[in-house]
């Protein structure tokens, strides 16, 4: 046996010599599929004798797709998916030992792999060797390679034929028989429609009609009493004069930008918490909503505002005040629902470049391009490449959108598995809110922190050593988390101050990464399952040519100026479309937010085109373009019905008549107040969440407890401290608990939160403010927990893209008219105020009237009240009605239908 | 690279062989190096397939992970492994005091805080990259100065 060994030996080392000659050659002078230098044979023969056997071995079990295990979202059977790692990062970085987090758990340091036994000492060093030397892995992913349906034909042919990826071409103007009726180009348009159909259009509606009109849909306030006498005269003067002023007068008011600012706060899913699972509050969103809103109301031309918000972080800017609002705008980058508690960074990684996405191409380009995230899009020429072309773009993007760090950290709040910073403002513009700390309250809040942290140490000590079931157990681990939920508040009051304890000024927003990178396509969206990578682009469908990115830049700049381009397509009709729809009730592409095959095709194709090169031409100008509407014949047609024209044209696409329309929530909100004289027209600072600071919502309370106590050393301390708060809450709110159910009394007075909730008085900190005389732009806009003035009139659903709100008439609605607070408080002040005006009821009646409907009571109308009033209060024989009967008789106007619709 | 497919199978073959052969001790070592070889096979040698470690007294399984179960003598075991530098099979203060500071670092680590001078936990708020963003950057993340308008 021996010399057969020996020989075997030598001639094994003969040709092992000769083979590995011949791998080199290969090897060394090849790449692999991400580039790298191929591995070299020393470098295979290491992994495959000292690294691969271990893996199979020790980690394969848990980590592998032969087992289907991926504990922690880790595999660890190919190259690729080791450096993609799993929930906790990367497991491998190749040439960093420190980052490669493989490597600190097989040494048992804040990781212990495998968990049952630690692995020799041998063993750990060849990965650390191994890691040094560049991980090289010969287990090369099989790259899938994705082969898409939609050909370059196809996409050319959508090109060619589909409306709405051609650019638009100035119609001519059509030529129409009646001449007198058109007062703007656009009214041309209209009737030629008609004409061609053969219908003609109703008449004008009443000049109080048009002019409630006018004020909510420019500034969402119903008109006063001076301003529908001075309309009425000068529309008998002169219609078309009286229009064109009080339009100019309308859109000179601070109050249009709130008006239009909250439209694009819909389509903008804006909102002050992150919702979902873990709803922290994001205390910096109110500077978006007030950028939006200036925005509007300096006329802002658009094309400047879509780049603002897709790429203001890169933007020149002269001064810092202008570079801080270009970097505020950037949270419209920031502002979408996450999912905090997602445990695979990858997967989070990838959902939000994919919610950024989905809302930036729908929003203003209405074309859905998410769709093509698992597969090519069904119904549109988007490749699934195409999605990931662009989805690189916003990958190689860094979005803040948390809270700022402290010296302890980045502490989120417990559940919150993808923790964030916030981006500095360059400019002093604190949170009113924030707190201006002594140097004596810096030191308490570090020592809380400090003693927090031994808390949790000794916590951890006490449920060591018993079984984790134990009562025991289970109480230090809440304990555990309630501390860490104390920390995390007192860190970020810490991180929202500097070293003298002076806050600073935050925003969320976005920049581009160090280091941008195209994005790897995935087989059905998976996020384990890597296909090719696909170079940073823009969809076929829509540009000429591939993009030119800048080197070293994200490519957000180019695909902000690509968006807000004149060549581009989409980006005007879209916006020229919501402006139609918010002034005429339904665009002229119904499906405001899907300009593709399966949305609707325009109604007024040349219009729709004529409009957005005026709109263009205007120099982006959305003033301009609602002028150009709200003073045409078209705009000021009643809504008065015609079974004729309505056998012919039910849906009115043909624009015959006006559409009779739902006040949304707001206004029908702002509208309460304004009759009942109480609206404060004044913009709040900041906001209610920014007031409430870093916390998570929960059953509609902004009481941040944790913040309000952390003074406080033990829970005495903060039990005192809530007592305090509640005893000063409820002398401020005098009125009973509102219509929320309040099962909190019944809670254990060792829970602080219950006992705090429980005792309240007033509604002040529950996200409802009633008492809040603002108007409702303002009002705090927590996901899950809206103001219920707001949810049961069909608000805007805020984790969503919204272009059109749905308009329901539920007996919700009903009930919050006759029993909500906020109405009974604005009803008693209408009746109040009626009162103090005149005593006399007629007279009465008819500033009821007047206030609430812009216009007096009808005969009929008389008599059903004078029935009311005899009904309600048998005191109502004498000559003036007690008070109750005036706030009843208030609260039913108001509560009427045509209080909240514009006729 | 398909042109030395026939070498390169009958290298892998080789080299199974080689590793065959190379399982079995080599006849004309001196006895003291097989010693030294088995031994280091012992040391390297991980739990075969199937096989499962031998639990010491006091283990339970996943409360062996939770470090008041810990086995002392273990412990006092891989701490003077680690911080044992002269080897003398005891701590003076210098290594003592070396093991209390990793200790202590690693304990402030586990609150889930860092204070001056430690770092986070690996692999929290790593981006998909790999890269560790700025999460922890006191006082916000400055924003990058754009162009001069």
């Amino acid at each position: 046996m021996k010399p057969i060994v020996a020989l075997s030996r030598s001639f094994l080392i003969l040709l092992n010599a000769t083979g590995f000659a011949l791998l080199c050659t290969e090897a060394s002078t090849g790449q692999d599929a991400d580039g790298r230098p191929a591995p070299s044979v020393e470098q295979v023969k290491f992994f495959e004798s000292k690294i691969r056997p271990v893996l199979i071995q020790e980690c394969y079990g848990c980590h592998s797709s032969k087992t289907g295990n991926a504990k922690g979202g880790l595999r660890l059977d190919n190259e690729q998916l080791m450096h993609l790692g799993g929930s906790s990062g990367p497991a491998v970085v190749p040439g960093n030992v420190d980052e490669s987090l493989i490597y600190n758990a097989i040494s048992y340091q804040d990781f212990e792999m495998p968990p049952k036994k630690r692995l020799s000492d041998t063993i750990v060093e060849d990965f650390r060797k191994w890691i040094e030397m560049g991980a090289p892995d010969p287990r090369k992913t099989e790259i899938a390679q994705l082969r898409s349906q939609i050909s370059a034909e196809d996409i050319a042919q959508a090109k060619r034929e589909f409306w709405a990826y051609q650019k638009p071409v100035m119609p001519a103007i059509p030529t129409i028989d009646d001449e007198s009726w058109p007062r703007r180009e656009l009214d041309r348009f209209v009737l030629a429609g008609l004409e061609n159909a053969q219908l003609s259009p109703v008449a004008d509606a009443e000049s109080s009609q048009v002019l409630r009109r006018l004020c909510y849909d420019l500034i969402g306030l119903p008109p006063s009493r001076e301003q529908l006498e001075r309309f009425v005269r000068a529309w008998q003067k002169d219609p078309d004069h009286a229009v064109a002023t009080m339009v100019d007068e309308l859109l000179e008011s601070p109050q249009y930008g709130e008006r239009w600012g909250r439209h694009w706060l819909d389509l903008a899913r804006y909102a002050e918490s992150n919702g979902r699972e873990v709803n922290m509050t994001n205390p910096h969103a109110w500077r978006y909503r007030d950028y939006v809103i200036d925005s509007f109301n300096v006329d802002k031309p658009y094309d400047r505002f879509v780049q603002e918000q897709i790429a203001g972080d890169l933007l020149p800017a002269k001064n810092d005040a202008q570079w801080a609002q270009n970097l505020i705008a950037t949270s419209f980058l920031a502002l979408g629902p996450k999912s905090l508690s997602e445990r695979n960074g990858a997967q989070f990684a990838a959902d939000l470049a994919d919610e950024q996405l989905d809302t930036t191409t729908r929003v203003m380009l209405g074309t859905s391009v998410a769709c093509a995230r698992c597969h090519d899009h069904k119904f549109e020429p988007i490749p699934q490449a195409d999605y990931y072309a662009l989805a690189g773009i916003f990958a190689s993007t860094e979005t803040y959108y948390g809270v700022p760090a402290s010296q302890f950290g980045n502490m989120g709040g417990v559940q919150n598995r993808n923790k964030s910073n916030l981006l500095r403002l360059p400019i002093e513009d604190p949170n009113p809110f924030d707190k201006t700390f002594t140097s004596e309250e810096l030191e308490q809040l570090t020592a809380q922190m400090n003693q927090a942290r031994q808390e949790i140490v000794e916590s951890r000590r006490a449920s060591s050593g018993v079984g984790k079931n134990s009562a025991n157990a289970k109480l230090q681990i809440q304990n555990v988390v309630r501390i860490q939920a104390r920390m995390a508040a007192i860190s970020s009051q810490l991180g929202g101050v500097d070293a003298q304890g002076k806050p600073i000024s935050y925003c969320m927003g976005v920049q581009d990464r160090a280091e941008p990178r195209d994005a790897r396509m995935l087989v059905r969206g998976e996020i384990d399952q890597p296909a090719q990578m696909v170079p940073r682009d823009f969809p076929q469908v829509l540009r000429d040519s591939p993009v030119d990115i800048a080197p070293g830049s994200s490519g957000r700049r180019e695909l902000a100026n690509w968006i807000a381009s004149q060549d581009n397509p989409l980006t005007a009709r879209v916006m020229v479309n919501r402006i139609w729809q918010h002034l005429l009730g339904a665009g002229l592409v119904a499906s405001t937010e899907d300009f593709g095959s399966t949305g609707q095709a325009p109604s007024h194709p040349e219009l729709l085109d004529y409009l957005a090169l005026k709109f263009v031409d205007s120099g982006w100008s959305i003033k301009s373009m609602i002028r150009e509407i709200c003073t045409s014949r078209t705009y000021r047609l009643s809504s008065a019905y015609d079974l004729e024209k309505f056998e012919q044209d039910p849906e009115n696409r043909l624009l015959w008549r006006g559409t009779t329309r739902q006040l949304d929530a707001e206004a029908i909100r702002d509208s309460i107040l304004f009759v009942a004289g109480r609206l404060d027209l004044q913009r709040p600072r900041a906001s209610e969440v920014a007031k409430a600071g870093y916390m998570q919502v929960r059953d509609g309370s902004l009481i941040n407890i944790t913040q309000l106590t952390a003074f406080s050393t033990d829970d005495n301390g903060r039990r005192d401290a809530i007592r305090e708060i509640i005893q000063q809450r409820a002398a401020e709110n005098s009125t009973t608990i509102g219509d929320r159910p309040n099962d909190r009394r019944r809670r254990s007075r060792d829970n602080l939160r219950g006992m705090a909730a429980g005792l309240l008085n007033g509604n002040s900190e529950y996200t409802d403010m009633v008492h809040a005389t603002y108007r409702s732009v303002y009002l705090p806009i927590v996901r899950d927990e809206l103001p219920r003035a707001l949810d049961v009139f069909d608000f805007a659903e805020p984790s969503m893209v919204v272009g059109q709100r749905e308009t329901s008439s539920t007996p919700n609605q009903a009930l919050f008219m006759l029993n909500n607070e906020f109405v009974i408080i604005n009803s008693e002040a209408l009746a109040k105020r009626v009162a103090e005006a005149t005593s006399s009821p007629t007279q009465r009646l008819e500033q009821l009237f007047q206030l609430t409907y812009g216009r007096s009571p009808t005969t009929a109308e008389r008599s059903a009240v004078r029935k009311f009033v005899l009904d309600f209060d048998a005191h109502s024989a004498a000559r003036e009605p007690p008070l109750s009967t005036m706030i009843a008789l208030s609260q039913a106007l108001i509560a009427a239908a045509e209080f909240r619709v514009i006729d | 690279m398909l042109r030395n497919l026939p070498i390169l199978c009958a290298l892998i073959a080789c080299i199974s062989f080689q590793s065959l052969a190379g399982a079995f001790p080599k006849d004309d070592d001196p006895p003291a190096k097989k010693r030294a070889d088995v031994e280091a096979r012992k040391r390297d040698r991980v739990a075969a397939p199937g096989e499962r470690p031998k639990r010491a007294e006091g283990q339970n399984g996943a409360g062996d992970r939770q470090r008041g179960n810990r086995d002392p003598a273990k412990m006092a075991s891989m701490m003077l492994q680690k911080f044992d530098k002269d080897g003398d099979e005891k701590l003076n203060v210098e290594e003592l005091s070396a093991m209390m500071t990793f200790m202590q670092e690693r304990r402030e680590q586990l609150v889930g805080g860092a204070g001056p001078g430690n770092r986070p936990r690996p692999g929290a708020n790593k981006s998909s990259d790999g890269k560790r963003v700025d999460d922890n950057e006191v006082g916000g993340v400055k924003p990058r100065r754009p162009p001069a308008e």
